[in-house]
């Protein structure tokens, strides 16, 4: 069971995601759901500006859970990859948004 | 019975009552118009729920009204006291009662006041009073359903009911419910001053009542009515009763919740059409990308369902998902998420931030609110954990149990407070202001670069101090002169090849730091320890036991023995704490006994300028000898399933074993195992305590089926005798075996394999029995041997030589033994204890 707390940062996410109308259940799943969207379209933006030599060198320090060094590795190889990332998960979010809100519109007009 | 003069004075108590609607509204219309919106097919879920809330707003209204409406009809008074209005001549009664029924909707006029700051609203129909007068209605509308609570707070509130009770002589239900300030009055769900401001205006409330009744002559008191009437009801012909209304407007509500539901559905399964989508998507694009890429984004795939979802939630918010696009992005943190190992980490960043913060918040008020504003707070941890702010907050808020992150969020969340890279932070101060206690100045003052060196074995402060400086160094966009002359940054910056030894050095000298002490003792590093810029420009170094205090070394952190240059250890040394501090400290941390395979040296490179440092620059393969790493099955103590965990062990050169069990990536348990075979449990942070027997033999068990199975060492030179096998035994220690089926274990003990033989172990309190061509012939010699010894206990492996069996004899003469289990690790992992082995033999006994 979440945390008040935990369900306030759900409610901020599902805001962003403008699913607040659905129950908050949906929203977790939902959220869930975008949320490896967004970690893949972000990872794979910033595994696109790698050398390919460092990929490897990328996913190993990955798969040991160990974010310092990772952040230390992006910070040399792809010293922007914060803004990268950011710039992925914004995209995301839009096209989800522009999804949501295309099949409000297409329900509309019916 | 004549109802004429009743009805006259509800109706003037009815016009005086403030809060009745002026004009009901026209139900029919409405409904009308409802329906009417509502066909409208492009209604969207946001318009539906206004229109719900109209519904919502217009039935309350109704019932109020209704409710006005019965009051009007209903006689105020019982039969007792309309008899004794009709005794009153000439009207008198009407006019007696006139003014004391206006003064009782004075009243409910001041109760409705003390709530008129804030409309007053019933949240739920009242229940119905016997023998009420109107305005005891009125009241119990208002009370009906409160929730009595007991807390002493609503306890006293309650009480304040009670005295009102008093002053409008009969009782009033104690269980209310009530919206205030936009709450709903059931005291769970108000904060303290909520419920504080509530209370003091119904005090003020209940003294002003109480005056008044004081004043008040005894005979315009109204007495409490002894029976009810029947409400009479006016209907109009041809028109939908209350009831049948009520009844449409039920119909209509759940038409629109339905409605409600199936949109939710229908936009619910295309959400999740999109996002199952658009995963394919990426992954067709990883997939193009090919080799590894291809398997991490499966890996990240597989991982990441796995995780709960609040993990996931974790890793969104990770991602800046939530904060309406403010907030960086952590690809690191999202992944660490993803992989299921970041609760330590967590668990001792969080540790280490709270001491970090304590040392650099401003203690007066002004300053302190100021310093929140500006983020140093959050600039702070983010530098501490060496990850982006919002990722830190996230990681801190979804771990559960850590506060600190949650109560910083109050502070931020609900804002979508940015935090900003460009954020102000504490300006860099030379150390000695530092240690002077001077708290650090907010203003505005440059970025510090995320650069961090982590503690390793066999190296001290200055090469973790080189490490920052390469770091440094590495970025070409650091500009010296924007940091304040005098402080760390500034001088690793303006340091080069030739004068960096001599400036770590200083660095690290400098008593300011308090890494080294004046009685020559320095501060141990722990392996888990790691040295950083903080917003102050000088070099910090976490450490999780310790708070930091103004100096960069956490205050009371154990310290090691003066470095003597003479004597320069060849190897990373270990070395036991001293001073009461450090004893303190050990009891609580890895090996009390003072053999502490995690912490180093604190003076391994420490010897002065014109010393060489004594040792080697770190080698990995020098340190870890070995990796194993073994699936074992564990038996839950609950019936479930067994599941299979991984065994990871690594053997450092300095022969401290550690032993990681893991599953599915999660890190279930960590123990450290010492030279001497002292084992310890890692609790999170740096903490280690001692293991408990059972997890020792557990942990003894591990290590030893790793080394049997998977020992990856190099092997020791075969001896001259060309007919010896060397092979390695459980415990890892060297045994011979010779072609004539004689074993020499690590004892120089001589066993025979040909024939069970008997043997004692080292605490004479076990015996083994080992040797023998079938397991008849075995189990015939251990009967045989009980039979003769019938309090003894034989230990030997099954038909199979993959577990141990203690074997007894019963009364019976019966020889019986089940395999044994170990204790388990926090409750749920047992594992069978492997055979005896030859090395546990001390000597024969038959």
């Amino acid at each position: 069971m979440m945390s008040p707390m935990q369900d306030e940062i759900t409610a901020a996410i599902a805001t962003d995601l403008g699913i607040t109308e659905l129950p908050i259940d949906t929203q977790k799943e939902l959220i869930s759901q975008f949320g490896e969207v967004a970690l893949k379209a972000a990872t794979l933006s910033v595994i696109g500006k790698l050398a390919e030599e460092k990929r490897a060198e990328f996913a190993t320090l990955a798969e040991a859970g160990d974010a310092m060094a990772l952040k230390t590795f992006l910070d040399r190889e792809v010293p922007d990859h914060e803004e990268i990332a950011k710039a992925a998960v914004a995209e995301e979010i839009k096209r989800f948004k522009e999804f949501q809100a295309e099949g409000t519109d297409k329900r509309s007009n019916k | 019975m004549d109802n004429e003069g009743p009805k006259n004075i509800i109706k003037e108590v009815s016009d005086s009552m403030p809060q009745q609607p002026q004009s009901p509204p026209d139900a029919d219309a409405l409904m009308a118009s409802w329906e009417e919106r509502l066909k409208d097919p492009a209604l969207t879920s946001e318009e539906i729920e206004k229109i719900l809330i109209e519904i919502d707003d217009t039935e309350s209204l109704w019932s109020h009204t209704e409710k006005g409406k019965e009051v009007n009809n209903t006689p105020a008074v019982n039969a007792t006291q309309t008899a004794e209005l009709e005794k009153k001549s000439d009207g008198a009664a009407d006019a007696a009662n006139l003014p004391k029924v206006g003064e009782k909707v004075e009243e409910e006029d001041d109760l409705n006041k003390l709530f008129s700051e804030e409309p007053l609203q019933v949240t739920k129909e009242p229940t119905p009073q016997s023998g009420s007068v109107p305005e005891e209605d009125d009241l119990n509308e208002l009370f009906s359903d409160f929730a009595l609570e007991q807390s002493p707070e609503e306890k006293k509130i309650s009480d304040m009911f009670i005295e009102l009770s008093e002053i409008y002589g009969y009782a009033i239900p104690e269980d209310v419910k009530i919206d205030f300030d936009g709450c709903v009055f059931n005291l769970k769900n108000c904060d303290a001053d909520l419920k504080e401001r509530f209370t003091t205006r119904l005090e003020a409330f209940v003294a002003e009542q109480r005056e008044k009744m004081e004043k008040r002559e005894p005979s315009e008191e109204i007495k409490p009515p002894v029976e009810p009437e029947q409400p009479q009801k006016e209907e109009r012909e041809g028109e939908d009763t209350t009831k049948e209304r009520k009844e449409k407007l039920g119909d209509v509500v759940d038409d629109l919740e339905k409605a409600t539901r199936e949109e939710n559905e229908r936009k619910t399964k295309l959400a999740e059409e999109e996002t199952s989508r658009r995963s394919e998507e990426i992954d067709a694009e990883a997939e193009k990308m090919g080799g590894v890429v291809e398997k991490f984004f499966r890996w990240t795939g597989e991982k990441y369902n796995k995780l709960s979802t609040r993990e996931k939630i974790g890793t969104g918010l990770a991602l800046g998902l939530g904060a309406g696009g403010l907030m960086a992005v952590s690809v690191p943190v999202a992944l660490v998420f993803c992989g299921g190992i970041w609760v330590q980490r967590v668990a001792g960043a969080a540790s280490t931030f709270m001491k970090y913060e304590n040392a650099t918040l401003p203690h007066d008020e002004e300053r302190k609110d100021t310093f929140w504003k500006w983020g140093a707070k959050e600039k702070a941890m983010a530098k501490t954990m060496g990850i982006s702010a919002a990722a830190t907050i996230g990681m801190l808020v979804l771990a559960e149990g850590v506060e600190k992150g949650v109560e910083w969020l109050h502070h931020y969340w609900p804002d979508h407070t940015e935090i900003s890279a460009d954020a102000p932070t504490a300006p860099a101060q030379p150390a000695a202001a530092a240690a002077a206690g001077e708290s650090a100045t907010v203003a505005s003052a440059p970025e510090m670069p995320a650069v961090y060196a982590h503690a390793s074995p066999g190296h001290g402060y200055e090469y973790m101090l080189k490490r920052l400086w390469e770091q440094l160094h590495d970025n070409k966009q650091l500009d010296p002169s924007k940091y304040a002359e005098g402080s760390d940054i500034h001088k690793l910056l303006t340091a080069d090849a030739a004068s960096i030894d001599t400036v770590v050095h200083q660095i690290a000298s400098d008593s300011g730091h308090g890494f080294f002490n004046a009685d020559g003792t320095s501060v141990q590093i722990n392996l888990d320890d790691h040295i950083f810029i903080a917003p102050d420009g000088q070099v910090h170094m976490s450490h999780e036991f310790y708070n930091s205090g103004p100096v960069q070394a956490p205050e009371n952190a154990p310290v090691t023995p003066a470095y003597p240059p003479e004597t320069a250890p060849a190897a990373p040394e270990i070395t036991p704490p001293v001073g009461e501090a450090a004893t303190d400290h050990l009891s609580n941390k890895i090996y009390s006994e003072g053999s502490n395979p995690s912490v180093l040296h604190g003076s391994a490179d420490y010897p002065l300028e014109s010393h060489t440092p004594p040792i080697e620059e770190f080698q990995p393969d020098k340190v870890t000898f070995s990796h194993d790493e073994v699936h074992t099955r564990i038996f839950p103590e609950d019936g479930n399933q067994e599941r299979e965990v991984l065994e990871s062990i690594k053997t450092y050169a300095d022969d401290y074993t550690e032993l990681t069990v893991s599953e599915d990536g999660r890190i279930l348990e960590r123990f450290m195992v010492d030279p001497e075979g002292h084992t310890s449990r890692y609790t999170g942070g740096d903490t280690f305590v001692p293991a408990s027997e059972d997890q020792t033999a557990d942990v003894k068990n591990a290590i030893e089926h790793a080394h049997r199975d998977e020992i990856s060492a190099p092997q020791p030179e075969a001896p001259a005798h060309a007919q010896e096998i060397i092979q390695q035994s459980g415990s890892g220690e060297v045994i011979q075996e010779h072609a004539d089926g004689i074993v020499v274990n690590q004892s120089g003990l001589k066993i025979p394999t040909d024939k069970p033989h008997f043997y004692a172990g080292a605490d004479d309190k076990h015996i083994f029995a080992y040797g023998g061509g079938s397991a008849e012939e075995k189990l015939k010699a251990i009967k045989e041997f009980l039979t003769q010894n019938l309090d003894k206990t034989v230990y030997s492996a099954d038909a199979n030589g993959e577990h141990r069996i203690p074997w007894h004899i019963t009364p019976q003469g019966e020889l019986v033994g089940v395999p044994e289990k170990t204790g388990g690790i926090f409750g749920w992992f047992k594992s069978f204890v492997k055979p005896p082995e030859p090395n546990e033999f001390v000597k024969l006994i038959k």
